[in-house]
C-alpha cells in the first residue's frame, strides 16, 4: 500500500483566540516533516470560509509542499469543480505538475456544504451537472494539451494549458464519492475513487462492486482500486490512545456536522444530494453522540498494533492500494499531532508498505499525455 | 531602495524548449535571487502562449515559499479581469503569507493582451469595469478579513469570511502594474505603489510618476511610495558581450511584445480604457518597427555594472527616486546569460545602489 497524510488546517479554538497564523504554523511544520518520516504523499482539501478546513485552494498550498520536498506526491483531496472556473482548474494542476516533476494525484470532487455554495453563488442543485461538464472539461484537456466546451454551463473557447501537460493524469486521477449514483457517475468518467470514510464499510463495499462493474462495462479494462482516507490517533499507550480519540476524532466528527449543517433539512430539496437525507435520518435514529461513536470506530485509532489491524480490516473490505491519514485537527495541540505524526510512520507505515498492492501512480508505465504521444 | 527581479516564464524565442525547462530555469534564478540578497521576486500572471505561461501566479509563488526563506514573493501582477472570482484572489492573497510567513505581496494589474481575453471568451471593453470593481472588493477584504456583500455590474457576492484571515494588512504590500493614463490614476486611488515598464520616453515616465504622486497624496493625505521602475536587463562584466547580447534580446523580446499585444494594430482604439495604447500604436506605426526596437533597446538599462549604474543615475536625475525591478531571462537566451544577469548585478550593481541616499517615498 501507498501511505500518505493529509493537512487540513482546522481551527475550531478561533474563537478562543488561537490564529489561523499559529495553525498555519503548526499544520505546515507537519506537512514539511511527512517526507522525512516516510509518508508517501501529502494531500490538501479544499473549503473555504469557516474554520472547518481553511485552504482555499490546494493546489496552491501543494505547491509549498513540493517547493520543500524532492519525492513526495502531491494530491487534492479534493479540487470542488463546482466551485472553480474549470480552466484555471487544468492550468494549476499542470503547473503544479511541472514545477513537481510529475508528484500530482489529482483528486476532484463536487461539493458539499451549503455555506460554500452560497457564498460562491453556485446553485447546489447543479452540483452534479457542472461537476460533469468541467471533469470532462479538465481530464480530456490534461490529456489533449487544451480544453474547449461548449455546455449547458461550462463554456470555454479553446485554449492551450500552459505549461502542458507533460504526463498523462489517466492513472492518477481520483474522485471523492459518498453516494452511490456518484459512485457510478465516477466509474463512467473512469477515475479511480476516493473513500472518505462516513458510512459502513458493508455501503462502501456495495458500492465499490456497482462501480467496479460499470468501469468495466464502459472502459473495457478492470476499475483501479480504491484509496482510502482516515482520522488517526496512534499512541503507543491504549488508554492515551483512546482518550485522543474521544476528544479529537469526535470533535471532527462535531465540526463535520456543523460545517455541513448535517441535521438540516435542506439536503432533500437539493438536487442530486437526495442521499444525504438518509444520513439526516441516521443522525436522528441514533443522536449526535450516538452517530460520533460510529463514525469515532470507522477512524484509526490505538496503540500502533491496533492502527495496523485496523487498516488491514479496511483493505481486506475495500482491496484498498493506499491509505490516507488526518494527523492533526479538531484543535490537537501541535506537539500531541506531530507526536501522532511520527508514532505512526515509525511504527505502522513500514508494515503497511508491506501490505497489499501499490497503487497504479507509482509504477513506472505513466506514459506522456495523448497529444505528445501523438507526435512522438 | 528595494531592488527585485520580474519572471516572464517565457519560452517565445527559444527553439525546442520544453514548458517544464522554462520553470526550471526561472526557479533556479528565483532560489539565486534568495540567496544573493535581492528584496522580491516578481512573476507574471499570463496563459495560452509561449509568450509568457504562468496561469496562476499564486501557486508559483507558493512553490517558491516552500524553497526560499527570506525573499518576499509578489505577483506582478494578478491580473483582475481574467479572474472572474475576485473571492478566491482575496483567498489566495491570505494563503500564500500564512504558506510564506508574511512574505507576500500583493500585484495587481489588467491585462493588455486580447489574445488572451479572447480566450477566456471575456470582452476587453470590459477590462477596466472589472478592475475597478474587482480591486475594491479585494482590498477591502485582506483588510477586514471578509469579503462583504455586493452587487455591482461584474459581480455579485453573498458576505464570506476569508480564511485563514488575513495575518498583516496588505495596505504597504499593495502594487499595481500602471501603463496608462486611467491604471495610474486607479493606481493613486487604491493607495497601491506603482510599477511601471521602461518602454517609453523619459520625460513621459517623469510626467506619469508626478500625476501619480499628486494623485495619491490628494487621496491619501500621506506622502506617495516611489515608483517601480521595471528594465528589461543583461549585465555583465564584459561591455562587449553584453551590449551584443543586449542588443539581440532586448530587441527579441520586444518583438514578443509587438507579438502577444498586437502593440501595433487598431483594435487598441476600438477598446474602452485602452484608447492611450491606440495613441502609441500610431505614433509606432510611423516610427517603423526597427526604430522603435532600437529606441526600446536604448531606454533599457543594461551593460556592465558600472555603465547600469550610470544609467541609473542618469534616470534619477530626471525622475527622482525609485525602486528597481530587473528581468533578467527573456528571448531565446542561453540560461547562463540570464545566471550571469543576477549574479553580478547582485555582486557588483546592488550593493552601490544600496549605498545611495534614496528616500521611502516623494513628496508631490
Amino acid at each position: 500500500m501507498h501511505v500518505g497524510m493529509a493537512s487540513i488546517f482546522q481551527n475550531p479554538q478561533n474563537s478562543e483566540g488561537v490564529s489561523d497564523y499559529a495553525i498555519y504554523q503548526q499544520d505546515m511544520a507537519l506537512a514539511f516533516a511527512a517526507e522525512k518520516l516516510g509518508y508517501e504523499s501529502v494531500w490538501g482539501v479544499e473549503h473555504h470560509f469557516t474554520d472547518y478546513t481553511m485552504t482555499p485552494d490546494p493546489v496552491q498550498f501543494l505547491a509549498a509542499v513540493g517547493g520543500h520536498s524532492k519525492n513526495i506526491k502531491l494530491g487534492t483531496m479534493v479540487v470542488v469543480l463546482p466551485w472553480n472556473d474549470p480552466m484555471r482548474v487544468a492550468e494549476k494542476i499542470s503547473m503544479l505538475d511541472c514545477m513537481s516533476d510529475g508528484r500530482v494525484i489529482f483528486g476532484i470532487g463536487r461539493g458539499l456544504g451549503r455555506v460554500e455554495f452560497e457564498a460562491f453563488k453556485v446553485d447546489m442543485n447543479e452540483s452534479r451537472e457542472r461537476f460533469v461538464e468541467s471533469a470532462e472539461m479538465v481530464l480530456t484537456g490534461l490529456e489533449q494539451g487544451y480544453c474547449e466546451y461548449d455546455g449547458k454551463f461550462i463554456k470555454q473557447p479553446r485554449a492551450r494549458i500552459r505549461p502542458e501537460p507533460f504526463r498523462s493524469f489517466k492513472n492518477r486521477t481520483y474522485a471523492a464519492s459518498v453516494s452511490p449514483e456518484s459512485c457510478a457517475l465516477m466509474a463512467k468518467l473512469g477515475v479511480g475513487i476516493l473513500i472518505i470514510p462516513q458510512k459502513p464499510w458493508e455501503e462502501h463495499a456495495q458500492d465499490l462492486a456497482d462501480y467496479s462493474g460499470i468501469f468495466r462495462q464502459v472502459h473495457g479494462v478492470d476499475a483501479p482500486p480504491p484509496y482510502v482516507a482516515g482520522w488517526v490517533c496512534c499512541d503507543t499507550d491504549a488508554g492515551r490512545a483512546e482518550e485522543m480519540a474521544r476528544k479529537y476524532i469526535v470533535g471532527y466528527w462535531q465540526s463535520v456536522v456543523k460545517h455541513y449543517e448535517m441535521q438540516s433539512s435542506h439536503f432533500e430539496k437539493t438536487k442530486g444530494y437526495e442521499y444525504y437525507k438518509k444520513l439526516n435520518e441516521t443522525i436522528e435514529e441514533h443522536g449526535i453522540d450516538g452517530m460520533a461513536q460510529f463514525f469515532m470506530d470507522l477512524q484509526v485509532w490505538g496503540t500502533p498494533e491496533q492502527c495496523y489491524e485496523k487498516i488491514k480490516e479496511i483493505h481486506r473490505r475495500t482491496n484498498c492500494c493506499g491509505f490516507t491519514g488526518v494527523f492533526s485537527y479538531a484543535g490537537m495541540p501541535g506537539d500531541v499531532a506531530m507526536k501522532n505524526l511520527e508514532t505512526f510512520a515509525k511504527h505502522v507505515v513500514p508494515e503497511l508498505k508491506k501490505l497489499g498492492d501499490r497503487p497504479a501512480f507509482d509504477m513506472d508505465t505513466d506514459q506522456a499525455p495523448a497529444f505528445l504521444r501523438a507526435v512522438g | 531602495m528595494n531592488i527585485g527581479i520580474e519572471q516572464v516564464m517565457q519560452s517565445w524565442g527559444w527553439t525546442g524548449i520544453s514548458d517544464a525547462q522554462v520553470y526550471d530555469e526561472e526557479i533556479a534564478i528565483a532560489l539565486m535571487a534568495d540567496e544573493l540578497g535581492y528584496d522580491d521576486v516578481w512573476v507574471v500572471e499570463h496563459h495560452f502562449e509561449d509568450y509568457s505561461f504562468c496561469p496562476d501566479n499564486f501557486v508559483y509563488l507558493a512553490h517558491l515559499a516552500g524553497r526560499t526563506k527570506h525573499i518576499k514573493l509578489a505577483t506582478g501582477a494578478v491580473i483582475l479581469p481574467w479572474n472572474t472570482q475576485p473571492l478566491r484572489v482575496a483567498e489566495k492573497a491570505a494563503l500564500l503569507d500564512h504558506l510564506s510567513g508574511g512574505r507576500a505581496i500583493l500585484g495587481l494589474g489588467r491585462g493588455l493582451s486580447r489574445r488572451e481575453y479572447d480566450q477566456f471568451g471575456i470582452p476587453m471593453e470590459e477590462a477596466r469595469g472589472r478592475f475597478d470593481e474587482a480591486a475594491a472588493m479585494i482590498i477591502n477584504a485582506l483588510e477586514t478579513g471578509v469579503m462583504e456583500e455586493h452587487h455591482g455590474t461584474y459581480f455579485d457576492q453573498p458576505r464570506a469570511v476569508i480564511r485563514p484571515k488575513p495575518q498583516a494588512s496588505f495596505r504597504d504590500r499593495l502594487k499595481q502594474v500602471a501603463m496608462s493614463p486611467d491604471s495610474i490614476e486607479e493606481a493613486a486611488l487604491l493607495g497601491a505603489q506603482m510599477m511601471q515598464f521602461t518602454y517609453k520616453p523619459i520625460e513621459t515616465h517623469k510626467a506619469e510618476i508626478e500625476t501619480y504622486t499628486k494623485a495619491f497624496q490628494e487621496h491619501h493625505k500621506r506622502p506617495a511610495p516611489l515608483p517601480i521602475m521595471t528594465d528589461i536587463t543583461v549585465c555583465d562584466t564584459s561591455a562587449e558581450r553584453a551590449a551584443e547580447n543586449a542588443n539581440k534580446y532586448v530587441r527579441d523580446y520586444l518583438l514578443s511584445v509587438m507579438h502577444h499585444y498586437e502593440m501595433m494594430g487598431d483594435h487598441f482604439k476600438e477598446a474602452k480604457g485602452y484608447e492611450a495604447y491606440g495613441d502609441t500604436a500610431v505614433a509606432m506605426r510611423e516610427m517603423g518597427l526597427d526604430a522603435v526596437a532600437e529606441a526600446y533597446v536604448e531606454g533599457q538599462v543594461w551593460g556592465t555594472p558600472q555603465q547600469m549604474l550610470d544609467k541609473f543615475e542618469k534616470r534619477r536625475e530626471v525622475i527622482g527616486d525609485y525602486d528597481i525591478l530587473i528581468i533578467p531571462r527573456f528571448a531565446g537566451m542561453p540560461f547562463e546569460v540570464a545566471q550571469r544577469t543576477v549574479d553580478v548585478f547582485a555582486k557588483e550593481v546592488m550593493p552601490e545602489l544600496r549605498s545611495w541616499d534614496t528616500a521611502k517615498t516623494r513628496a508631490a
